[in-house]
């Protein structure tokens, strides 16, 4: 399936975007500091506006991390797949826990400046969970492959894993999400693009 | 027959076991057909090959369960990718092995006796393609050696005149072995290669030991067949390196695989040392075994 194909094909599923999920404000996003490329309405990375009230992506080339320690609330669950057992791989099937909770909600501590892929990296090492990501320099941001051995595509062509913080899904990568205190960070498995767990952005085509 | 087997099945066969076998066998029949001294030179090669296809699977693949340490890009290093790696790398100097053993005991002679009546006209072209290149050496070194004589190899004169006898021997060189390769044609087929009824000649004979040894194989591929398809040499790699237990059944498979891969070797050493005994009663005998 092409990428086009996987947004139909979630389409059909869900017809629309998912509830909390708003479209992007452009006079909201560009008033704070975002550049937006009139031609194509994102900016350089290639990212939407965002919502109004929603932080701005933070490139992480610019941010320097102080010694000020706050603190946040990170989980990773895959209670998903549990809903779609027959769609996951057979050799992946002992790796799922029974509850779906892979990391519970555990309150963290970062260093300010820090983004959710710092906090996820650290403390899945700290943890001793197996976690693969690649940077994706077009998103300027690192893309989580896998987590726990649980890879995109596992459990269906639309799987994959999400983050959301604050009950809102970012429409950035999780590089550019700065946090602040207090932040509940989770990460979630999607088998559909995001209709199951509440993160799907319809295109609207 | 043999040779397809055995490549097709260390190919697919990715349980370490079965990889063991096939590599320790492919060494053992190349040691046995080319001299140690030739094995101990492609290993020359084959060894840092395996060695670099050993450490490109952890850097760029960092599945697996068991972490042992982290890369400094921060991804995962596990046990199972090494692994994957090291299984990787044995079935790629098994199977080139298996290709040495195979062009060792495949002469183009033995080639077209194979497939001379199925498929003339390519056994015909893959044997001429196989031949060109040693033919092609010794060719040129006869025109460059006769250039010499009249000074004009690419080892007289300037530069300029050394690229121009160069290129006057390569464009000899072009004209000899087109024409050598339509000759060639010409008379395969003035002696009516291809011809239906048309037989070729042949050392060989389908004799009953042919006869017993592809029922042999042909009982090995179908025994081994049947215990891929019964996922009897299942094995995997991620997330966690395990597979079939040890039960009398797999290791049943697994000694097949064994047999059928020192089939070859075992046959030669037979007639080994058939031959060795015949020498020491020195007896004048009609020896039928090749």
């Amino acid at each position: 399936m092409t990428a086009g194909e996987k947004i139909a094909a979630a389409e059909t599923i869900a017809g629309v975007s998912s509830a909390g999920v708003v479209n992007g404000d452009k006079e909201y996003s560009e008033a704070n500091g975002m550049v937006i490329d009139p031609e194509t309405g994102k900016d350089k990375y290639l990212t939407d506006p965002v919502p109004e009230g929603k932080p701005l992506p933070v490139e992480p080339q610019d941010v320097e991390f102080s010694d000020v320690t706050h603190t946040c609330t990170l989980s990773v669950r895959c209670d998903t797949i549990l809903d779609n057992m027959d769609w996951l791989d057979p050799e992946k099937t002992e790796l799922v826990p029974e509850d779906g909770v892979i990391f519970p909600a555990t309150a963290v501590t970062f260093y300010e400046g820090e983004s959710v892929f710092n906090v996820l990296q650290r403390e899945m090492r700290k943890a001793g969970v197996h976690m693969e990501f690649s940077d994706t320099p077009m998103y300027n941001s690192a893309y989580i492959e896998g987590i726990n051995n649980l890879y995109e595509f596992d459990c269906g062509e639309l799987s994959g894993w999400m983050y959301k913080v604050n009950d809102w899904f970012p429409n950035y990568g999780c590089s550019r999400y700065q946090l602040r205190e207090g932040d509940v960070i989770e990460w979630v498995y999607t088998c559909n693009l995001g209709v199951d767990v509440g993160g799907f952005y319809s295109t609207g085509s | 027959m043999y040779f397809g087997l055995v490549i097709a099945f260390t190919m697919f066969l990715m349980h370490p076991v079965s990889l063991a076998i096939s590599l320790v066998s492919a060494l053992v029949y190349a040691v046995y057909l080319n001299g140690r001294r030739a094995v101990r030179a492609s290993l020359l090669y084959l060894l840092p090959m395996m060695a670099v296809a050993a450490l490109v699977n952890p850097a760029f693949n960092h599945k697996g369960a068991t972490i042992l340490t982290y890369l400094p890009s921060g991804n995962p290093l596990t046990l199972e990718s090494i692994l994957y790696g090291a299984a990787a790398a044995a079935m790629l100097a098994a199977v080139i092995t298996w290709f040495s053993c195979y062009t060792a005991v495949m002469t183009s002679d033995k080639f077209v006796y194979l497939f001379g009546r199925i498929i003339p006209a390519l056994s015909l072209v893959l044997s001429m393609a196989l031949r060109f290149v040693p033919k092609f050496k010794a060719q040129f070194q006869t025109v460059s050696e006769a250039q010499r004589c009249i000074g004009r190899d690419v080892s007289n004169g300037g530069v300029i005149q050394r690229l121009r006898n160069g290129i006057t021997i390569l464009s000899i060189m072009v004209t000899w072995s087109l024409e050598n390769a339509i000759e060639t044609a010409d008379s395969m087929k003035s002696r009516g290669y291809g011809l239906p009824g048309r037989t070729a000649f042949s050392i060989y004979r389908f004799d009953s030991r042919d006869r017993a040894a592809l029922a042999w194989l042909l009982y090995c591929g179908f025994f081994l067949f049947c215990g891929g398809m019964a996922k009897g040499f299942y094995w995997r790699y991620y997330p966690t390196a395990k597979g079939v237990p040890l039960t009398p059944l797999t290791v049943s498979f697994q000694l097949v695989y064994l047999a059928l891969c020192l089939t070859p070797v075992i046959l030669n050493m037979r007639a080994d040392w058939a031959w060795h005994v015949l020498q020491k009663e020195r007896e004048v005998r009609l020896c039928t075994r090749p």
